[in-house]
C-alpha cells in the first residue's frame, strides 16, 4: 500500500527582482497515516515554503511546475483552485507560527472555528456552535461557551494557539501541517501545545508534519525527522536514530548549538559560523560546505545526494558523514590544518 | 473651558467579555468625543465672525446702495448692531445660536435657520445619493483589483481613477451634462424636482449632479481601499483563512474588507461632511436649491448673518460626522474598544 502523502522531487522557485530563488530544491519524502514527521532547519532553509508547497498555498510568483505531491492518490500540484479548496481545511489543515497574526483580529473566535464547517460540511447555526464548543473543550479552552463571542486579542497567546488548533481540527483532517506552532509562545505554553498536539494525534489518528527550527521540539514527539538545509533535505531518519547517530555535519552542529543545563556556568554557546547560503545564486558543491568543519575539496566541487547511511531508513547527503571512517579522517585532517577546504577556521574537536 | 478627558488609544484585554461590550464601548466613545466638540465649535464660530468682520466693505453701505448718506449708513449700522465691539457681538450671537436662533437675513428678513432647513433636504439627498453611487462601485472594484493586483483590470482601473482624481468636479459635471443631458437627453441639465411632487422626476434631476460628485469620490476611495486591501491580503490571517478552504469571495468580504476599511471610513466621513456642507460648484452648475447655493448667494449679497449661520451649521455637521466616524471605528475594530470605566 502506498503512503498517505508521497512527495517526490518537489521544487518551488520564486521569481524575484534579484533573480530566481530556489526555496525548495528537490525534496522527497513519504508520510503514513497517523505518523509524525518533523522538518527541522534554521530560518531561510525553506521549511515554511515546503509546508505551503505541500498544500499548494503559494503566491502566484511561485513556480510549482516541478515535482509531485500526491495525497491519497490525488496529485496536489497543478490542481485547480476549486479542487484544492475542497481539500484545504477538510483533509489537510494548517497551523501557523504566530496565533496573533494567523487569527483575524476583527472576527469572533466562534466564527473562525466554525467557518470551515460551514463550507465543507454545510454546518451552521446551532449545530456548528455545538461542534465549536466540543472542539474548544477538546483543545483545553476553559469556559468555551463564553469564549465563542470574544475576539482574538482578548485571549492569551496560548489560548489563541489553542483556538487556531481547534480551527484546524474542525473537519477532522487526516493531515495536519504545523508550521512552527510553538515558536511565538512562552516555553511553558510551548510544552502544553506540543502535548496537546500529541494527544489529539492519537485521538484523531492524524498524520502531522511538524515544522520547527528547534530540534528539542522534535525529540521524543515525532516518528521521523528530516533536516533541511538550503531547500533540501540533508538528513532523514527515525527520530531515535537521528539523535543517537546523526550523520550529517549540519545536524551535528544544530544539536551542538542547543544549550545544556549540565554545561558549566559561562560555557560559551556553540554556534554555527557563517550564514545560510544565498538561494538565488547557489554555488557549486555542497551548500553547507562553507560552514562545515568536515569540508574537503570534493565538497566544493560535487553535490552530495541523499543516500542510505548506516541503517535502513536513515538517509544522509554527505561525502564525509559524522562518525564514519571518511568523516573522522576529514575532521582530523581539517583540525590538524586548522582550516577546512572551504577556508573556514576549524578548532580542535569539541 | 470644559474639562477634557483624554481617550486611551491602546486596547486592554477585557477581563470579562460580555455581549453588551460593543454598545458600552460605543457609548463611552460618544461621551468623550462630544466633549471635544465644544472647543472646536467655539473656534469655528469665532473664526467665521472674524472672517466676515475683516472682509472689506460695510454691510450697511452695501445694503443701502451708493446713494445712501453717511447718516443713513450709521443708523443702519446701529440697527444691525455693527457699531458695538466684536466680542460683544460674538457673545450675543453665540448665546442666540445656543438657543437655536441663528438670526435673520439682513436682506430678506427670513430666519437663517429656516433658510438652511429649507435647502437642507436637497443637499442631503445629493450627498447621500453620491455616496451610495460611489460605494456601489468602490467596494467591488477595489476588491477585484486588489485580488488581481497588477492584472489588466487593475491597470485599467488605475488609469481611469487617476484620470478622475485629477479632473476638477466642475469639468466632470460639464462633461456629464454634455453627454447625458445635451447629447443623449436622458437627464435634465439643470433644475430640481421635489421628491414630494414627483419621486421619479426627483431622482432624474438628482442623478447627474450626484454622479458628478460620486465620480471624483469613487476614484479616491477606490485607490485608498485597493491599497489597504493589498496590504491586508499579505496578512497571515488571510493565508490561514485560505488554508481553511474558504471560497475567495468569502475570504475577501468577511476577512479582508473590514480590517482594510479604516482609511475608507475616515475619507468617506470627511467627504460626506464636505458634501453636506454644500457641494457649492455642482449645486451652482446644476442650479440646485441646496446649502451650497445659499452660501454663494449670500456671499454675493454680503448677507453676513446668513454666511455666518451657514458656516456654523456646516461646522456642526462636519464635527458631528467626525464623531460618528470615530464611533464607527469602534464598531469596525474590536481592539479599539477601550474597556473599563
Amino acid at each position: 500500500m502506498s503512503a498517505m502523502l508521497e512527495v517526490t522531487d518537489l521544487v518551488t522557485t520564486f521569481r524575484t527582482a534579484r533573480g530566481l530563488v530556489r526555496a525548495v530544491d528537490g525534496v522527497s519524502f513519504e508520510l503514513d497515516t497517523g505518523r509524525t514527521l518533523a522538518i527541522v532547519g534554521e530560518s531561510g532553509s525553506g521549511k515554511s515554503v515546503l509546508a505551503r508547497s505541500l498544500m499548494n498555498l503559494l503566491p502566484s510568483s511561485a513556480d510549482t511546475s516541478r515535482g509531485t505531491a500526491v495525497y491519497q492518490g490525488t496529485q496536489l500540484r497543478g490542481q485547480s483552485a476549486a479542487a484544492l479548496r475542497r481539500i484545504w481545511g477538510d483533509e489537510i489543515s494548517m497551523i501557523f507560527q504566530d496565533p496573533m497574526t494567523s487569527l483575524n483580529p476583527v472576527v469572533r473566535v466562534g466564527r473562525q472555528i466554525t467557518e470551515s464547517l460551514r463550507f465543507h460540511r454545510g454546518q451552521r447555526g446551532a449545530a456548528a456552535q455545538e461542534r465549536a464548543l466540543e472542539l474548544m473543550r477538546d483543545v483545553g479552552i476553559p469556559d468555551p461557551a463564553s469564549r465563542l463571542s470574544v475576539y482574538p486579542h482578548q485571549l492569551s497567546g496560548g489560548m489563541r494557539q489553542r483556538v487556531a488548533i481547534a480551527t484546524a481540527l474542525a473537519c477532522e483532517p487526516s493531515l495536519l501541517i504545523a508550521d512552527e506552532p510553538t515558536t511565538a509562545l512562552d516555553v511553558t505554553i510551548q510544552r502544553q501545545i506540543l502535548d496537546l498536539l500529541q494527544r489529539l494525534q492519537v485521538e484523531h489518528g492524524m498524520a502531522i508534519i511538524l515544522i520547527t527550527h528547534d530540534l528539542g521540539v522534535a525529540a521524543g514527539r515525532t516518528d521521523e525527522v528530516a533536516v533541511m538545509y538550503a531547500g533540501r533535505i540533508v538528513e532523514k531518519a527515525a527520530t531515535p536514530v537521528l539523535f543517537s547517530a546523526m550523520r550529517h555535519p549540519y545536524t551535528e552542529a544544530l544539536l551542538a548549538s542547543i544549550p545544556r543545563l549540565e554545561n558549566a556556568v559561562h560555557t560559551r554557546l556553540t554556534t554555527i559560523g557563517g550564514r545560510p547560503p544565498d538561494l538565488i545564486n547557489p554555488r557549486r558543491g555542497c551548500a553547507f560546505a562553507p560552514r562545515c568543519r568536515y569540508a574537503q575539496p570534493r565538497c566544493l566541487e560535487e553535490d552530495p545526494v541523499l543516500e542510505t547511511a548506516t541503517t535502513v531508513g536513515h538517509e544522509v547527503a554527505c561525502f564525509y558523514p559524522v562518525d564514519t571512517e571518511a568523516g573522522r579522517a576529514a575532521l582530523s585532517a581539517n583540525s590538524a590544518a586548522g582550516v577546512s577546504a572551504a577556508g573556514t577556521t576549524v578548532r580542535a574537536a569539541v | 473651558m470644559t474639562q477634557l478627558t483624554t481617550p486611551t488609544p491602546t486596547a486592554r484585554p477585557a477581563a470579562a467579555p460580555s455581549a453588551g461590550s460593543r454598545a458600552a464601548a460605543v457609548g463611552r466613545k460618544l461621551r468623550t468625543r462630544l466633549l471635544h466638540i465644544v472647543p472646536v465649535l467655539l473656534l469655528v464660530t469665532f473664526g467665521s465672525m472674524l472672517l466676515v468682520d475683516l472682509t472689506p466693505g460695510d454691510p450697511a453701505a452695501t445694503i443701502l446702495g451708493e446713494s445712501a448718506t453717511p447718516d443713513q449708513v450709521a443708523a443702519l449700522r446701529q440697527q444691525l448692531g455693527l457699531d458695538r465691539p466684536l466680542f460683544v457681538r460674538y457673545g450675543e450671537w453665540i448665546a442666540h445660536i445656543a438657543q437655536g436662533d441663528f438670526g435673520r437675513s439682513i436682506r430678506s428678513q427670513q430666519p437663517v435657520l429656516d433658510a438652511i432647513l429649507e435647502r437642507l433636504p436637497v443637499t442631503i439627498e445629493l450627498a447621500i445619493l453620491a455616496q451610495i453611487m460611489a460605494f456601489l462601485v468602490v467596494i467591488p472594484l477595489a476588491l477585484y483589483t486588489a485580488y488581481r493586483a497588477g492584472g489588466r483590470a487593475d491597470r485599467l482601473a488605475n488609469v481611469v481613477t487617476s484620470g478622475l482624481v485629477s479632473m476638477p468636479p466642475f469639468l466632470t459635471a460639464l462633461l456629464l451634462v454634455f453627454v447625458f443631458a445635451l447629447s443623449l437627453r436622458a437627464f435634465p441639465a439643470t433644475g430640481w424636482v421635489r421628491i414630494a411632487d414627483d419621486p421619479l422626476g426627483n431622482l432624474r434631476s438628482a442623478f447627474l449632479p450626484a454622479l458628478a460628485l460620486a465620480l471624483t469620490e469613487l476614484a479616491v476611495l477606490t485607490r485608498v481601499l485597493r491599497s489597504d486591501l493589498i496590504a491586508t491580503l499579505q496578512e497571515d490571517f488571510i493565508l490561514s483563512a485560505k488554508a481553511k478552504g474558504l471560497p475567495t469571495w468569502y475570504v475577501l468580504l468577511r476577512h479582508a474588507l473590514r480590517p482594510s476599511s479604516f482609511s475608507l471610513v475616515t475619507l468617506a466621513g470627511l467627504s460626506l461632511g464636505r458634501l453636506i456642507g454644500g457641494a457649492v460648484i455642482v449645486e451652482t452648475l446644476f442650479a440646485l436649491p441646496g446649502i451650497g447655493q445659499l452660501l454663494v448667494n449670500s456671499i454675493l449679497a454680503k448677507d453676513a448673518v446668513v454666511v455666518q449661520g451657514v458656516v456654523v451649521f456646516v461646522a456642526i455637521v462636519y464635527v458631528a460626522l467626525n464623531v460618528l466616524t470615530d464611533v464607527f471605528y469602534t464598531i469596525l475594530d474590536p481592539r479599539t474598544r477601550v474597556t473599563g470605566a
